[in-house]
Parts: C-alpha cells; structure tokens; sequence
C-alpha cells in the first residue's frame, strides 16, 4: 500500500509546536529541498493527476497558526 | 501491485483524504487517530473523510518476536528510569481517559516491521480501507490491552478478516516480501519533512506533525472541506 502522489515540501512559516510538554517538535514539512518519492499504488482512492508534485503547504499555515503543533513520537522512539 | 492498478480509475467522492503515517506501538498516533474521528463525527463529516494509514517505524531496531514489555524497552533503548517511563505513560493514559478511549499503560513491546509487511500486503491486494482497517484495528487493541500484535495468530486473524489469504498473510509477516513498500513509505514521510509520527496529509496538501489537539483537528477539517466544496463548485 502506498499513497500519496510526489509532492514537494515548501519552507513552513516558523515552528508553532508549542504543544504541552509532551510534544515532540516533529518539523512541519520544513525541508525546502524535499521531494517525495514514493509511487501511487492506492488501489482504493484515485487522486486527480494534478495532485501529482503538487507543493506541500504547512497545516499551521492554512490555520493561520491558530493551532499548536502536535504531540508525537520521534524517529528515535521517545514519545515523551 | 500492477501498474494497472497504480492509475486513478475511480473518483472518490469524499471530500478530504488523510494520509497518516503511524506505527502500532506509537501511543500519539492512537491518541492522534482517536481524535481524528472524535473531530470527523464532530464536523458532521462521517462518511466524507478518507483516513489512510502508512508505514513508519518508530525503533526499527526492536527484536522481532517480543519478550519486552514497554516499561522494559524504554528503560534499555533510551536509558531512561523505569520510574520517568511510568509517569509519561500515566500521563498519555489520562489524555486517553479524556477523549474516552481506554490506555493500557503496560504492554509487550516488539519489532513492528512484521505487521507493516501485512499491511503493504493487504494494501496490494485489497486497497487502502482494507489495509487500513486491519492496522487501526491491531493499534487500537494494543493500546486497550485487548491484544497482542507481535503474536502471529492474531495478526494472521486480523489480515484474514481483512480479505487477505493466509498463507499470504503469514508470508508477509514471517518473510521479506513487502519490505521495500513498508520503507518506500517510511522514506516519503521523512521525504515531507516528517521526523516522527502521527505525521498527517490532508488533501494531499497539508502536513500537520503530531497529534493535534482535537479543536485544531476540528478547524483543519472545517477549512479543507470548505475548501474542497469549492473546488468541486460546491460551496
């Protein structure tokens, strides 16, 4: 199972993880130069072609940073 | 899966798609799904929200077959006091306990890429729903205490009732085959700047890192699916 199309990471405005002290600050979507690699196989949902490489847009942008950032588990597996 | 399979074929008429990359031992992750559809029903949007789940794996350097418990495991991989495991653990299960969800604080602990593989292998063979509906399911009994993902028979269960053969499953879950989707996956999270999960995709579009508080879940959903209204001239 793989999803999304190819899509490219824009620059995020600043951090707005200032989630409780439990959050783990996982960078929203901040790497400029990110490029997504995985292929389309979702036998399930088609997505329009136009989804293809279409640029990525930080949630906090959309909410105008209204939201604090989410807690999560690190790649290194703490969760505290 | 066959290229075939690979082209959109079909419009799906739900207004939004959210792509969540999450792991089976991943305690944000089940908090983040369980707020997820707390907001979705609290948006009036049941049945217009396509949740899709995707591979990540937290330590991929667990043992596979278990024998650890997650008190245990943290203590040895981050060297951290059982007694600071305890506390983050007591504090999670009071954030579950508010949003209604039940929270076992002491669980067994393992390699979870077996589990990825027999999702990627239900994913090929059956979509996303199916695949998704089989992880949800082993995460949500994990964390409820109610089962035990790194024993074959219950995944093998769960793949079964998912629509995937057996033999198929147990492949998946004891061989190699589907190792390259399940990190083909774990690539393209980090590809989107994601350095942990829940890391979630709305529309294909948005990226939100973590568990949202289920108010800022509710504002993302209210907003896309404005936005997808109008896109499809139904604002």
């Amino acid at each position: 199972m793989s999803g999304p199309a190819q899509r490219t990471a824009q620059a995020a405005p600043a951090a707005d993880a200032t989630a409780p002290d439990v959050a783990v600050e996982a960078d929203d979507a901040g790497a400029d130069d990110a490029t997504g690699a995985a292929s389309a196989v979702d036998t399930s949902v088609a997505r329009a072609p136009s989804a293809a490489a279409r640029p990525l847009t930080s949630l906090s942008s959309l909410l105008g940073g209204a939201v604090a950032g989410g807690q999560a588990c690190d790649a290194d597996g703490n969760c505290d | 899966m066959t290229a075939a399979q690979d082209a959109p074929t079909a419009t799906d008429a739900r207004l939004i798609t959210v792509d969540v990359w999450t792991d089976v031992v991943c305690p944000w992750c089940y908090i983040g799904e369980s707020r997820l559809q707390d907001a979705i029903e609290a948006e009036g949007l049941g049945g217009q929200v396509h949740v899709r789940a995707h591979s990540f794996e937290l330590d991929p350097t667990s043992p596979v077959g278990g024998g650890q418990d997650n008190i245990e495991h943290l203590v040895r991989a981050k060297g951290l006091p059982a007694e600071q495991v305890r506390q983050m653990e007591a504090q999670i299960k009071t954030m579950a306990e508010e949003i209604g969800r039940e929270y076992s604080t002491e669980r067994p602990m393992a390699n979870t890429r077996g589990v990825h593989r027999v999702m990627q292998a239900i994913g090929e063979a059956h979509g996303a729903d199916a695949a998704t509906g089989f992880f949800l399911a082993l995460q949500r009994g994990y964390f409820t205490g109610s089962l035990n993902p790194f024993e074959a028979d219950v995944v093998v269960s769960h793949a079964v009732a998912a629509g995937l053969d057996e033999q198929a499953a147990r492949e998946a879950l004891e061989g190699g085959s589907h190792d390259e989707k399940v990190e083909a996956e774990v690539r393209e999270a980090a590809s989107m700047g994601a350095r942990g999960v829940p890391f979630f995709l709305f529309n294909d579009k948005y990226t939100a890192p973590g568990a949202l508080p289920l108010d800022g879940f509710r504002q993302a959903l209210r907003q896309i699916a404005d936005e997808a209204r109008a896109e499809r001239g139904q604002a």
